[in-house]
C-alpha cells in the first residue's frame, strides 16, 4: 500500500512535470472534488460501521475518550510549538498536526482545499509520525507504560500500528488503542479543514 | 468545507444504520481507494508542475520531521501525565482492583 501511494504521487508528479499543460490543472478541480466526496463518504461508511468498536467504547466508560482527546491536544500543541520554531503560521502547523499520522487523508485534503506545499508537508509530517510511532511504541511500552505506548501512533492505532501495540502491550491496551485510533481518525476530516481556515 | 462534512456525515450514517455485508464493504473500500488515488495523483501533478515546491522538498522534509517529533512528544507527555487518572477509571470498568464489583 505504501509503495502504491508513493507510486501514485510519483506518476502524478511526472505527468504534472512533463505532460499536463498548466491550464489543464484547473479542469482537474471537478474530478478531484468528486473524488474527495466519494473518498470521505467511503471513510464515513467504514467508521460508522465499526459498531463493535463503539460498543466497546461504551463498555469501557467515557473516561477512555480522554485518551484520544489528550492525544489530539498534545499533537496540536506540539505541532504548533514545532511550527513556531520553524516560522509556520498557526493555522498551517495545527492543521498538519491534526493529521494524527493519517498521511494520505491529511495530505490530499490540504493539497485540495489549501495549497499543494502545505499538503506535501502534511503528507511528509504524518508519514514521519507513523515511522516515529513504529520506532517508539516498543520502547515506550517497556519504559513508560502500556497506555502511553498508544500515544505516538495517533489515528494509526486503528490499523497500521495496531499489530505492534498488540505485540508489545496487553489485550486491554490493544482494545483501548483501537477505540482511540478510531476516535482520532473520525476527528481528522473535521479538524484539518476547520483548523486551516482559522 | 460543508461538502467535506456532508460527505463524511452521510457515510457515517449509512455505515452505522446499515452495516455492510462483506461484498459491499469491499465495494466501499474500493470506492475509497479509487478516490484516494485520484487525489494522490492530483497532488502529485500539482507538485510536479510547481517548481518552487519541487525545489523545496528537502526543506519540507526537514520541517516534516520537526513537526512530527513535536506532535509525538506532545501526545506522549499528555498521556504520561494523565495515565494514573485514566487508569483509576478504567480499573473499575475492567474490574481489576474492585474484582469486577462495579459490574
Amino acid at each position: 500500500m505504501t509503495l502504491l501511494v508513493l507510486g501514485a504521487i510519483a506518476a502524478g508528479a511526472l505527468a504534472g512535470y512533463w505532460l499536463l499543460p498548466r491550464e489543464a490543472l484547473g479542469y482537474l478541480d471537478t474530478v478531484t472534488t468528486a473524488a474527495l466526496c466519494l473518498m470521505l463518504a467511503g471513510i464515513g461508511v467504514d467508521l460508522g460501521g465499526r459498531r463493535e468498536t463503539w460498543t466497546r467504547l461504551r463498555a469501557l466508560g467515557w473516561r477512555v475518550l480522554l485518551i484520544p482527546l489528550l492525544i489530539a491536544v498534545g499533537s496540536l500543541v506540539g505541532a504548533v510549538a514545532g511550527g513556531f520554531a520553524l516560522g509556520l503560521p498557526v493555522n498551517e502547523s495545527s492543521a498538519i498536526g491534526a493529521g494524527f499520522g493519517w498521511y494520505s487523508l491529511s495530505g490530499v485534503l490540504l493539497a485540495k482545499i489549501y495549497n499543494v506545499e502545505t499538503g506535501a508537508l502534511a503528507f511528509m509530517t504524518n508519514v514521519s509520525r507513523e515511522v516515529i510511532a513504529f520506532l517508539l511504541i516498543p520502547l515506550i511500552a517497556a519504559r513508560l507504560g502500556y497506555l502511553t505506548a498508544i500515544s505516538p501512533g495517533g489515528a494509526t492505532t486503528m490499523d497500521t500500528t495496531l499489530p505492534l501495540i498488540a505485540k508489545t502491550t496487553d489485550a486491554d491496551t490493544t482494545i483501548i488503542a483501537m477505540v482511540s485510533g478510531t476516535a482520532l481518525s473520525a476527528m481528522v476530516p473535521l479538524l484539518v479543514p476547520l483548523l486551516i481556515r482559522m | 468545507m460543508y461538502l467535506i462534512i456532508l460527505s463524511l456525515g452521510i457515510g457515517i450514517v449509512i455505515g452505522y444504520l446499515r452495516p455492510l455485508s462483506p461484498e459491499k464493504a469491499r465495494l466501499a473500500n474500493a470506492v475509497t481507494t479509487v478516490g484516494l488515488f485520484i487525489l494522490l495523483m492530483s497532488m502529485g501533478a500539482q507538485l510536479g508542475s510547481n517548481e518552487d515546491v519541487l525545489s523545496g522538498l528537502g526543506r519540507l522534509g526537514l520541517q516534516a520531521v520537526v513537526l512530527a517529533a513535536f506532535s509525538v512528544l506532545g501526545s506522549v507527555l499528555m498521556i504520561c501525565l494523565a495515565k494514573d487518572y485514566i487508569y483509576k477509571g478504567l480499573d473499575e470498568k475492567l474490574g481489576r482492583r474492585q474484582g469486577g464489583a462495579s459490574q
